[in-house]
This record gives C-alpha cells, structure tokens and sequence, in this order.
C-alpha cells in the first residue's frame, strides 16, 4: 500500500487558502494565454489532428526512426549513447564528464535527467552541477524540485525568490522580478563562461537529419552549449519525429499550449559538433518502451511536454505540482507515472475529476482522462485502492445499480439528515465532507414530488 | 548492449504501422500582409524593428540605437565593422565581452516574428546569444508566412547549426511577470533592408 497519497500531500499544500488560490490564479491566467494565442490560428485544430497522427505513426515505427537519427547523427559527427535506464544514463553522463575531467557542468532545463535524478548522482562523484534556467536555478537553490515542467518555480512567489537569492547570492532583499532576473542573469552567465561542459534536454530529434532542436525563452541552453567545450544531449526515445517539415507542426503547436507565445525567443537546431568540441546524444529508455508495450497507455507517449494540460487541471491548479510526487506532474503525470510503478503512484489517476478539459487543450490529442480511467482500474484490480475505496464503491455501485435501492437509500440519507445532522457527512466517516457542508435536506425527492403532482409513473 | 537491447524491445511493442499524414499548405499571405504581421508579432515578442529607407546607413542606425555600445561584433559586409575579433576558437571569457552583435538573418516568419540565423552567416555559435544586444538585418523579401513555409524556404540548406530566434531573451520564472533580458541578449532590432539588397549583397 502507497505511503502517501496525491490528497495526503496535497493537504499540506492546501493548508495556505490564500496561496492555493494565487496559485490556482496563476495557471489559470497562462492558461487564458494559451485560448488567446490558439484561438488566433485559424488552422489549429487542424494542426493538432496533424500533429496526433504524426505522433501516431512514429511510435508506430519508432524503432526504424532511431536508428535514422543515429546514423544521421553519427554521419554529423554527433556521437550517439543508449541508456535502459536512470542508472545507465546517468553513467553515461559521468563517464563523458570523467574522460575530460569536467568539474562543473551548466544545465539548461531537461525533465528527462531530473526523472533520472541527475544531478545528485553527479554532485555526489565531485561534479558542480549548475541549472541555468532561472526557474530551475531557483528550484535548485532552495533544494527543491521542479513543480510545473514548464514553470519550474510556479508555487514560488518573489518574496521568497528574494529572501532566497539574498541567502545564497548575496544579493539584497528585493522582491522586484527585474531586479531578481539580472542578479540571477550575471550570477548564471559567470558560470556559464566558465563551464567545463553543457547539457540540454531535447524538444524534438529528426530522423531524417539527425538534428536536435532544443527550445527556451531564456537563451540559456544556446549559451551554455556554445560555451562549452562539451555538450551533451539528454533525450528520451520519445522525441524523434520523422522529418524536418514536421518541425513546422509541433513548433506552430509547442509555445502556444505552453504559455501563449507565438513560438519561444529561441529555436535552436544542433546538427554538427562546433569546431574544435564535442556534442553527445544519451538516448534513453527508461520505462518507455513498457509502456510502448500497454496499448491502452501507448499514447502518453505522444506528450511534447508543453504543460497545457497542467495548467488548465481544476486539481493540478489547487493542489500543486509536488503533491504528485513525480517528476512530471499534473494529468499527463498521472498517466505516465504508473507505468514507472504502480504501487507508489496508484493514486495519482484519482486525482482527476474527470473532467476533460486536459484533453480538450492537449496539442497531440491524448485522451487523457480516457486513460486516467483506464488506469483506476488497474489500480483497483491490483489491488492498489484502500478498503474503504472499494467498499464504498461496491455500495455506491449496488445501490444506483436499482431503483428501488436508490429510493430507498435517499429516503433513508434524508431522514438521516434531518433527525441526526451530524452522522452523514461526519468528517471522521467522510473525508468527502471535511471541507464541505452538506445543504439542508429536502422533505422529499423529485420522483417523490412528481409523483404527489402529476400522479404519474 | 543497451542499444540493441532497446531497439528489439521498441520492435517488439511498437504495433503496427499507422499512417504518416501529409502536411497541406495553409493560407498564404501578400508581402503587405505578411510585412505587417511580422512587425505585429516582434512587437508582441518584446522586439523592436527600424526600416532602411532611402538607402540609410546601417551604422548610422545602429549608433541612434546603441549610442553607448562599445564593442561591437559584425558579421555583416558593411559598416559599422567590429571593433572585437571574434572567430570559431574565441575563449569564452571574451566573447561574454560582446556588447552588440550584427548578424544577417536568412528569413523571418510573419507568424511569430521568429528569424533564421544559422552557421553561415555567424563568426560563432554563441554570438547571438551572449551579445548584450542583438541586430538582425533581414530582407522583406525573406519573409514568408508561417512555420511550414519557413522550414519548406529552409529545405536543402545544409548548416551545422542554426535557430530561429523571436525577440530578445526574456523569462517569466518569477510570479510569470515578465523580464526581458533573461541569460541572453537584452534588446533584439531587426533591420527591415531595402528589398533586395541582401541578394546583391550575398552575390557580391
């Protein structure tokens, strides 16, 4: 059984009425950008109909278009890795890093090595490890994890960027974003001048070139990478795409969905090595070919990772990315992360209401809430759900499965209610309650009302 | 070994094949249309743009933009020529000295302001990115509609390297409010060039 749970961990952030609702208000804000930027392409339901079966048809042949990007990229020059899994990725990296006796390394942001825990694996073999992604630079200065794959430091707000910021950099107590930006920009360019090597995540790998396109808003990949004498490329199996003019698909789909932006400040195509450097690929599977293996959950791995489906969630915005407890977190976390282990993560696909909306913003159309569905009940046949759970839905379930049995459990909740307040919706019986209260009962149901009126049945 | 390993598994589980759709062209625009949105869009991305008419001096628009920029970095054919030499071995510590950088973009897409720079038209890689400022000269008869379009433009050119950059560097990783001049540059102007100078420039 699942020590904590998605509700238990999202207690603690809940706590904060006041900050559950900035936050809930600051996704909510990115994701009214996404509708203004989406609603003004004419064509953008066409474009995610392309984009799905693009996604579609790769997966389909995936392993004909990793082999097409290897050997593009061999043929570059690029110098192609495989891991199985974190362990094995992770070794990769550091034996690149050891062969040239790399000390510090400058990262921008990579969902990948941050599933792979990275950088404490590395931190731990001697190497300084600096994120340069301002978001990510914060998380990684308060000791934290990322919260949102895309805003990294979205539960943070700027008092806190301060007091922080003035703890490790030395910089003075001022909340003013601009102020924070530029202190972080000349901290994070001191250290990127002086870098022994970089690493980048991967948005999309074309086969058909063997180029790796690499998007951020900060410029802070393209700095690093360039810099350095050494560059090495995280990606999961995940990101290849067939050819150069699906680019123009994702591209038009990726910035939009994320934050509103026509497409971000920079789009960075790596093909060839630099004169005179070194760049490395690490492609890594990681649990993906298993769930290439579940034809139901096949299409999570069509995610680009642009967040949209985080931000619109009524239960990511209220609850906060780390009451996941996963990397990625949010709808397209709560179907990804039970393929990796079901039995620390069974209750990520109840935090759902079901209500769609994720689906109904997703650039590549994955039916999510089909598929958090889906999973409940291998949750439920593995026996992954509480005995309270399923007692309470084999009730539920033989009671609205009759008519009679529902009228006679609504006459019976509705006396209830009415002579002893208190014992329905009692907080240590219904967790349901604990922050609701129950409106006052009815003398009686529609059906009994109808049925007094028009004397009908 | 991982590779083959991975490879058999992906082979195994892959499924059968599905369709791979073809890309339709969508709407295309007139160069009024198309000059229009493209300013439309960098102002919305944080950048500014200046016309040259009248066979305007580029140095002479660069000093009313940059009064101040000192050292100055050009891989344009023209003046203002670049007061720091920068080649593919230049040490890191120098090249985060670069002031303004002067690059020749290859096309800008009107839909999102976004102007492809790559390898050929750069002294180096990072040129673009640790500029303190970024000037793009770009041809209004480069420009094309969207992204489809602007890779289709792209097709055969054959680059180690390049990007479509869209506005200065700017984030919003602080309560999302946003903050031009993130880890890159902290201005981008793009110079719109008289039609067709760019053609006579390249050929010569």
């Amino acid at each position: 059984m699942n020590p904590e749970t998605h509700a238990t961990a999202a207690t603690s952030f809940l706590r904060d009425a006041e900050r559950t609702g900035w936050h809930d208000q600051a996704l909510w804000f990115v994701r009214q950008k996404r509708d203004l930027a989406a609603h003004a392409v004419p064509e953008w339901e066409t474009l995610r109909d392309l984009a799905s079966a693009i996604k579609r048809h790769t997966v389909s042949r995936l392993a004909q278009y990793l082999e097409e990007f290897e050997r593009r990229a061999a043929d570059n020059g690029v110098v192609a890795h495989w891991a199985r899994d974190a362990a094995e990725h992770n070794a990769v990296v550091l034996g690149i890093l050891r062969g040239r006796g790399v000390r510090r390394l400058v990262k921008s942001k990579s969902m990948l090595t941050e599933e792979c825990r990275l950088n404490p694996f590395l931190e731990r073999n001697g190497v300084e490890v600096v994120e340069t992604d301002l978001g990510e630079r914060i998380v990684q200065l308060a000791g934290e994890e990322p919260s949102h794959i895309v805003m990294p430091a979205i539960h943070r707000k700027k008092e806190e960027v301060a007091a922080l910021f003035h703890r490790t950099l030395g910089t003075r107590e001022d909340p003013d974003p601009v102020y924070l930006a530029e202190a972080a920009r000349r901290h994070l360019r001191g250290l990127m001048a002086s870098a022994d090597a970089a690493l980048t995540g991967v948005n999309f790998a074309v086969a058909e070139t063997g180029a790796m396109v690499v998007c951020t808003n900060e410029g802070n990949a393209d700095v690093g990478a360039h810099l350095a004498p050494v560059h090495i490329a995280s990606m999961g199996l995940d990101k290849v795409i067939p050819r150069t003019e699906h680019l123009g698909v994702f591209l038009r789909l990726l910035a939009r969905s994320a934050t509103g932006q026509p497409v971000t400040a920079y789009t960075s195509h790596f093909v060839t090595p630099r004169p005179g450097a070194e760049l490395h690929v690490v492609i890594v599977d990681n649990g993906r070919t298993a769930q290439l293996g579940r034809p139901d959950f096949r299409e999570s791995l069509h995610c680009i990772r642009c967040g949209a489906c985080l931000n619109t969630c009524p239960v990511y915005r209220r609850s906060g990315g780390h009451s996941y407890g996963v990397t990625v977190a949010g709808p397209i976390g709560a179907i990804v992360a039970p393929g990796l282990d079901l039995a620390a993560h069974a209750s990520l696909p109840f935090a759902s209401t079901l209500c769609g909306s994720c689906a109904d913003v997703c650039p590549v159309k994955i039916d999510i809430p089909g598929q958090l569905y889906r999973w409940r009940q291998v949750a439920v046949a593995g026996g992954q759900v509480s005995w309270r759970k399923r007692l309470g839905m084999r009730l539920l379930g033989a009671t609205l499965a009759s008519v009679s049995r529902y009228e006679r459990a609504g006459r019976l909740v509705r006396l209830l209610l009415r002579r002893a307040p208190g014992v329905i919706g009692h907080p240590a019986l219904d967790p349901w309650s604990r922050s609701r209260e129950l409106p006052p009962a009815p003398k009686e149901s529609f059906r009994e009302w109808y049925r007094r009126e028009r004397g009908a049945r | 070994m991982s590779r083959d390993a991975i490879l058999a598994a992906v082979r195994a589980y892959q499924g059968d094949e599905r369709p791979l759709p073809a890309i339709p062209a969508f709407e295309s625009e007139s160069h009024d249309a198309l000059l229009a949105r493209f300013k439309a869009a960098l102002g919305q991305v944080g950048g500014r743009w200046v016309e040259r008419t009248g066979g305007r001096d580029l140095a002479e628009i660069i000093r009313s933009h940059y009064p101040d920029a000192a050292s100055i970095v050009s891989a344009v054919d023209e003046p203002p020529s670049s007061t720091l030499a920068i080649a593919a071995d230049t040490a890191p510590a120098e090249l985060v000295r670069v002031e303004l950088a002067v690059l020749r973009g290859r096309l800008g897409v009107a839909e999102n302001a976004a102007v492809w720079v790559d390898e050929a038209q750069l002294l180096h890689r990072a040129l673009p990115f640790v500029a303190e400022h970024c000037v793009l000269l770009l041809d209004p008869g480069d420009l094309v509609t969207d992204m489809h379009a602007a890779y289709a433009a792209l097709a055969g050119r054959r680059s180690g390297w390049g990007a479509f950059i869209s506005g200065p560097s700017k984030t919003a990783d602080i309560e999302q409010s946003l903050v031009i001049g993130a880890q890159g540059p902290r201005t981008l102007l793009v110079v719109l060039d008289e039609p067709g100078r760019s053609l006579r420039t390249r050929a010569g």
